[in-house]
């Protein structure tokens, strides 16, 4: 499962910018304006207010459910500290202000996986607000900008259950194994522009939200929800400059990245058509959902049948306090963020942006598969990396050995990457024969292929493949036979014919078996031919 | 005993145990049989809270104010019809028919734990656990003629009792005398990890330390007369006691001085309890869908099954309950409601002179330990009578628990009709022991009136 993941999203880029750059040029001049609300599961191992552990997927239905999350009567809440740790951590990554005091709300509907007939959240009183979360220009081919999303509210609420319907009963099925587990949702202002910048949002929240350990992030998986709120600004009258704004749409409960750029393109679309033909009239404050099959969004509710949620507060539930010094304690105790480290990549090793981008990505999916970035440093590629960086002296030899060769060679053989896969140790050994030319790249490769295939040191396996690069006299001899078995193409050669000098030169790589640097030989037969 | 067993079926009891299991326990309920409101959960009889929602509702456990009577060595011996989910002042809504009241057809219990009361009086029992929420308890024990003790809220644990409005609610205590409560009381009031709004050891020991604190080093009580408790004008009963009180003083020597007070904000108890009540019942019964327990229509539709399950009052404080918390009119109503309470709270400590320990207020120098305010503002409800005069009842009850203070109602004598009536003594958050001082006089010289 673990190689299956990289594989697919090593290579996998989100097609993100072929909406933006596709678009007819005459939509480029509709200011596209986007929020973010998004549900994020915590991964803490009890939920929010009872005493059921959290099941993952692939869990019976209803095997992880207490009296309480079934809503009988005559439980009561009792706020478990596990899950209200992590949103504080969440919101302290978030650059957030933590509220002193923060309180717990009722909104109430009726749902089949609803059982108590409200969801417990922080309407009046949220957990934590004001946030900030940075964008450089181009650390990626899609950011064009320096820009901030800012984050409005950050509220701790209780996961619902999952109601399914099947064609042959009318009642649906209900498991209320997720209901009840914490939740942390995000509101973000309205600081969007582009699809890639949702996107670009999105997926560094969920990079920070995986570093700190407070949510898997798998979108496919559940466990981080996004709904987006979309309008369009665009000038009416070029001689008034009268601006048009349409109202908000909300798209909800996009489950992919892909979707979520699909559907705010879609609306972009539909809207600024609006405001161009002038019947911005036609665009309503509504909720709406995302057809993936039609590639299209649909009604789901207007502003007018809205669900009057008659919050209310909890009347079981206190405020909870936290103090200055405690959250101060959280953020001195915060693991590294992924902006800390690209940065450290960057100025200290001098990598480019893409080879970090790749390391990043590549070590947020290690340990979101592992589920806990702590205990996994075995899987730590961004440390494997530093460790060989600094061993072999060379932090542009290293990353390109580690980003091609050996995650190459490891996705070919559906091994998920571990330092126990290479240690940095046989790696760097492997690198230093590299750097005193005992071995071509070309040869490397397959010493490093058979390298995984056991615990050889790189030079017994260099010795045990032979392919120790050929010493002075070998090539000679090289040359030498090279010569003697093209007696015609040597006299050609000779007399000017250059052309036959490759056919020369190839001869002499044959017979050098991939053991020799191929300008090395060919300046060796040259001089041999008397032809420098 | 205060009344005669009647062969007439007052329909106390929704279920009762045929061989009460008799506790081993030697702790200070020994012996004691116990009648439990059909609210509270019981391992052995279903928990109906009266109504047909609930009706196959059989819960796993005990619940914490049941399960500590039975360590202490009660046994119980039934549950006690009531009020569907407590809603109601004469115990006329229960999906068992209504409690009539031990001394005639014509009149109610009192509700909502109008079962428990009537248990209680008729001495099938020796002490009953009860609910109050705005006046549940002291309500049929002041017309049934027993005490009725509502403690501070965050006493006793509400875990495994069906709520009606969570930030009101209280487990009562009822009994024959002032002594039996108190050593109930005892034995329930202890913090407990399961009930988020349990209030902790320390502020405990603080509200009693208070009130030690006051008491050693006064010689006198100071009693309170609010005034605007007292619009109808006291039994001759009571003034009789009252009069005796300050006659002769209390028994433990102390003097006892008497003051007219003023609670101006308590006109706004009535609504201000509907509203909150209500809006909290419409979301603590919102669980009620058929879904995962309890009733479910015929249709299995959310609003059949709700439509069907509840009964008529019940379904009323809901639809009341939505409306005040509906987007337009929340600030009018719940928030408005909200102040009143505050307001309510803010005068009760005005008047005290033990300080609350929760809202961290001073105490006033010159306040007074307790106030003194009948319990009811009529006889029992009659069988038939305009159901809407019903929420009048609470009028007098509704202060004390909106400022979630103790308030005990004791019986004074019987009104001009030959009905009991009760006294309610109310005191500071967590001053039990104040109350049960001042009711214990108030029972002794009601028994010295009737030797004499």
């Amino acid at each position: 499962m673990h190689s299956t993941r990289i594989l697919q999203n090593v290579p996998k880029k989100i097609k993100n910018s072929k909406g933006d750059s596709n678009a007819a040029s005459w939509l480029s001049q509709y200011r596209l304006i986007i929020g973010l609300e998004i549900h994020a599961q915590l991964n803490a191992s009890i939920k929010l207010f009872s005493k059921s552990k959290v099941s993952n997927d692939f869990s019976k239905p209803n095997s992880f459910v207490s009296a309480f999350d079934a809503s009988v009567p005559g439980t009561l809440p009792i706020l478990n500290k596990e899950p209200y740790w992590k949103a504080i951590k969440a919101a302290v990554a978030l650059n957030c202000t933590v509220n002193p005091s923060s309180s717990f709300d009722r909104k109430h509907y009726f749902y089949y996986d609803l059982p108590q007939g409200y969801q417990i959240t922080q309407q009046y009183n949220p957990l934590a607000h004001s946030g900030a979360v940075p964008f450089r220009a181009n650390i990626d081919d899609t950011i064009t900008r320096d820009f901030s999303v800012n984050v409005q509210r950050i509220q701790l609420e209780q996961d619902t259950g999952k109601a399914y319907f099947h064609s042959d009963t009318a009642t649906p099925l209900v498991d209320l194994n997720r209901c009840g587990v914490a939740l942390i949702e995000i509101v973000t202002r309205p600081d969007m522009q582009t699809p890639s910048e949702a996107v670009a949002f999105v997926k560094k929240l969920r990079s920070i939200l995986r570093a700190i350990d407070v949510c898997n992030g798998n979108m496919e998986e559940g466990n981080l929800r996004a709904d987006v709120n979309v309008n369009v600004e665009g000038t009416t009258d070029n001689v008034t400059n009268t601006v048009t704004r349409t109202p908000r749409v909300e798209i909800k409960n996009l489950n992919s990245l892909k979707s979520m750029t699909a559907a705010i393109n879609y609306e972009y679309e539909r809207h600024a058509k609006a405001i161009r033909d002038g019947q911005a009239h036609v665009i309503h404050q509504d909720t709406l959902g995302w057809d993936v099959q039609r590639s299209q969004t649909y009604k789901m509710r207007s502003k007018e049948d809205a669900v009057d949620y008659r919050y209310m507060p909890d009347p079981n539930l206190r405020s909870v306090g936290v103090t200055e010094h405690q959250v101060q304690e959280v953020r001195n105790k915060l693991e590294t963020l992924p902006d800390a480290v690209r940065d450290r990549l960057m100025q200290e090793y001098g990598l480019n942006a893409r080879d970090v981008n790749v390391l990043l990505m590549v070590n947020e999916d290690l340990s979101s598969v592992g589920g806990n970035s702590n205990s996994n440093s075995d899987s730590d590629i961004v440390q494997y990396f530093e460790e060989l960086a600094r061993l072999s002296q060379s932090p542009q030899l290293a990353v390109n050995w580690v980003i091609h060769e050996l995650l190459g060679q490891l996705s070919q053989r559906d091994v998920a990457f571990s330092r126990h896969v290479v240690t940095v140790d046989r790696m760097h050994e492997l690198l230093s024969l590299i750097q005193t030319n005992q071995v071509t790249s070309t040869a490397a490769k397959k010493v490093l292929g058979a390298m995984l295939d056991s615990d050889a040191s790189a030079t017994a396996t260099l010795d045990q493949l032979d392919l120790r690069m050929l010493s002075q006299d070998a090539l000679q001899d090289v040359v030498q036979q090279t010569v003697d078995q093209l007696q015609d193409e040597s006299n050609k050669a000779q007399q000017g014919n250059t052309k036959v000098v490759r056919k020369l030169i190839g001869h002499a790589m044959k017979l050098a078996s991939g053991k020799a640097d191929g300008s090395r030989l060919e300046a060796m037969l040259k001089e041999k031919l008397g032809l420098l | 005993m205060l009344f005669k067993q009647t062969p007439r079926l007052l329909n106390v009891w929704t279920s009762k145990l045929a061989n009460p299991a008799v506790s081993s326990s030697k702790g200070s309920l020994s012996g004691l049989g116990m009648a439990v409101k059909d609210v509270f959960w019981t391992k052995e009889l279903p928990t109906t809270a009266a109504s047909k929602m609930l009706r196959s509702f059989h819960p796993e456990k005990d619940a914490e104010c049941v399960s500590l009577a039975r360590a202490a060595g009660a046994s119980l011996l039934g549950k006690t019809n009531c009020d569907e989910f407590g809603m109601g002042s004469s115990n006329r809504y229960s999906d068992f028919g209504p409690v009539l009241h031990p001394l005639s057809n014509e009149r109610l219990a009192g509700g909502s734990s109008g079962g428990s009361a009537a248990a209680v009086a008729l001495n099938e029992c020796d002490f009953a656990l009860s609910t109050d929420t705005g006046g549940s308890t002291r309500l049929p024990a002041s017309y049934c003629g027993v005490v009725g003790l509502k403690p501070s809220y965050g006493l006793i644990s509400r875990y495994g009792m069906i709520p009606y409005a969570e930030s009101l609610d209280c487990v009562g205590i009822m009994a024959q005398e002032v002594d039996t409560a108190a050593k109930v009381f005892n034995v329930l009031s202890q913090y407990d990890d399961k009930d988020p709004t349990s209030e902790s050891i320390e502020l405990r020991k603080a509200a009693s330390e208070a009130y030690r604190r006051v008491r050693d080093s006064s010689d006198c009580w100071r009693i309170g007369l609010p005034e605007e408790l007292f619009n109808h004008a006291p039994s001759e009963a009571l003034s009789v006691a009252i009069d005796a009180l300050i006659r002769t003083g209390a028994s433990n020597g102390k003097r006892v001085k008497l003051y007219q007070v003023s609670l101006p904000s308590a006109r706004l108890a009535l609504n201000a309890y509907y509203v909150l009540a209500s809006a909290e019942a419409s979301s603590s019964l919102a669980r009620y869908d058929g879904m995962q327990y309890g009733y479910r229509s015929e249709s299995g539709s959310v609003q059949d099954t709700r439509e069907e399950g509840f009964g008529e009052e019940v379904k009323r404080r809901i639809k009341l309950g939505n409306y005040v918390l509906s987007a337009d009119a929340f600030d009018n109503y719940y928030l408005n409601a909200q102040r009143a309470r505050s307001a309510i709270t803010r005068d009760f400590d005005r008047l005290f002179r033990l300080s609350n320990v929760r809202s961290e207020t001073e105490a006033s120098i010159d306040g007074v330990d307790v106030l003194i305010h009948p319990t009811a503002v009529s006889g029992p409800p009659l069988v038939r009578s305009q159901e809407e005069g019903d929420y009048a009842q609470d009028i007098l009850t509704t202060p004390a628990s909106l400022a979630s203070l103790p308030a005990l109602s004791v019986p004074v004598g019987r009104d001009s009709e030959g009905f009991p009536q009760g006294v309610s003594v109310v005191s500071q958050w967590g001053c039990e022991q104040a109350v049960f001082e001042v009711a214990r006089e108030l029972e002794m010289l009601m028994k010295e009136i009737l030797v004499a």
